[in-house]
Order: C-alpha cells, then sequence, then structure tokens
C-alpha cells in the first residue's frame, strides 16, 4: 500500500475506520458520506464501552477531487491511494458513487 | 463564448469527432484541449484520415468541460440544440459533473445533466488524458450496446 499522493483512486479499509468523521470534515467538497451507530461493548472492566459502528462510508467520484486529504487526516490509515488511474468513467452520475463494498474491493486488490 | 471546435481522435481503431466546448467555462478546458493534443499524438500513426474526419459536419460529442455558471447555461444548452439528434454528451470532470467544489455556489450549476441528458461522466479535477480515453471507450461501449 503506497500512501503517495499519485493519480490514482481510493481506497478504504473498513474495518480500521471508526466513523470519527474528520475525512468527511476535512474534504474540501463534502463528498465522503458516513452512516454510523453507537454499540455498547462489555469489556469486563468497570464500565462498558461506546464505540461507533460503520453502516455506511460511501465517496462520490463525481465531485472528488482526488486531492488526497482525507487520506492524510485518517488517524487510522483506514483510507489509501490505490492504482494509476482514477474510478473509472460512469453512465449515471450515481454510479459514481462508490459503496463501502465497492470502496474496500480497491483496497483488498492491491496489497503492492 | 467562443465557438466550438471539432477535435478528430480515434479510440480502438474507432474514430471519434469530439465537438469540444470551448473558453468560457473553466480549467477543464485546458486540461481537455491538452488532452486531446496528447491522444492526438499517441494516435498520430494510425491509418485513418483524422484530417478529412475533422472535417465532417457530423459532430456527434458534446464535451462539457468546466464549471458551468448559471450565467453560461443557456450557452450550452444552445449548443447542444444545435448538433441535433444523436448527439452524445460527455461530462469531463467534478464540476461539470456535479459542480465540483462549487456545488454549492448560487452561481453554479450543480451538473450539467440539470440541463442535458449526459451519455458519460468522466471523473478527476482534473481528469488525467487516460481518465478522457477511458471515458471514450465507456461511450464506445454505451453506442454499440
Amino acid at each position: 500500500m503506497n500512501s503517495q499522493p499519485r493519480r490514482g483512486s481510493i481506497a478504504l479499509n473498513p474495518p480500521d475506520c471508526t466513523s470519527c468523521m474528520l475525512c468527511v470534515k476535512e474534504c474540501p467538497d463534502k463528498c465522503i458520506h458516513i452512516e454510523s451507530h453507537p454499540v455498547v461493548q462489555e469489556t469486563g472492566g468497570a464500565r462498558p464501552v461506546t464505540v461507533q459502528h460503520l453502516d455506511r462510508f460511501a465517496i462520490d467520484f463525481g465531485l472528488c477531487m482526488y486531492c488526497g486529504i482525507c487520506i492524510d487526516v485518517c488517524p487510522f490509515d483506514a483510507l489509501a491511494w490505490i492504482g494509476q488511474s482514477t474510478a473509472s468513467a460512469a453512465t449515471g452520475s450515481s454510479s459514481l458513487v462508490h459503496e463501502m463494498d465497492q470502496l474496500a474491493a480497491g483496497w483488498n486488490s492491491s496489497d503492492d | 463564448m467562443q465557438d466550438t471546435t471539432p477535435v478528430a481522435v480515434v479510440v480502438d481503431g474507432q474514430p471519434v469527432q469530439l465537438w469540444a466546448v470551448e473558453a468560457g467555462l473553466a480549467c477543464c478546458g485546458v486540461e481537455y484541449a491538452a488532452a486531446t493534443t496528447l491522444v492526438g499524438q499517441l494516435q498520430a500513426q494510425t491509418s485513418i484520415d483524422l484530417d478529412a474526419f475533422a472535417t465532417s459536419d457530423s459532430a456527434n460529442v458534446l464535451v462539457v468541460s468546466g464549471t458551468v455558471t448559471t450565467a453560461l447555461a443557456p450557452y450550452v444548452v444552445a449548443l447542444y440544440q444545435r448538433m441535433g439528434p444523436g448527439a452524445r454528451v460527455m461530462s469531463f470532470g467534478a464540476c461539470a459533473a456535479t459542480g465540483g467544489p462549487y456545488w454549492d455556489s448560487y452561481a453554479v450549476v450543480d451538473g450539467v445533466d440539470r440541463l442535458v441528458p449526459v451519455d458519460v461522466y468522466v471523473p478527476g479535477c482534473p481528469p488525467s488524458p487516460e481518465a478522457l480515453i477511458d471515458g471514450l471507450r465507456t461511450l464506445l461501449l454505451d453506442v454499440r450496446a
């Protein structure tokens, strides 16, 4: 996984995402959509811990400027550049919205 | 807005004439011009007579490259209507597809598909020349299907 910015696309590793929303806040044109819900975990410690469960992570590549700020701000390296080209051209604007499974597939296919 | 300029390119051996919206839009127009120059150089060895094709009146693809402001929107629509039936439309870059970073601006059309039907969206800010070729391939596959 190469962390250097290049003219590739952006992939997500969902298990590493904590739904912290930093990428959503920092994205210059708000092309990242995250939905999550809180889950209370019994850790066996003094008190239960509440974590966010990621329900949806989508990037609108029709809007994305491929600036890489989301990759830079992610504290858990859940986002990374992949490949040498941007998302493929689409015949409908909605098909440029890549959902979590599609973004994760990109991550899994590039173990370079 | 200036008049349109036909550009002929070859993708997978098939000639495609692009009718680019020149000037008046935004930076993607410059990137598009640079990209088509590169495509032309890449296809320099082709046996197809591109010059003859480029003078044809049958421009078939309108490339909207750049930010479509509300002030320029009527010109884009007029350009599309002038091309006649069968015209294909390519949205080139984030601004043409969705408004890009200006999607929330009062003065920008947030997606040229609000004005004319779009056949293919090429992502990027700006799209690379490779992305343009990818978009043309997608368009050709769509036409053949």
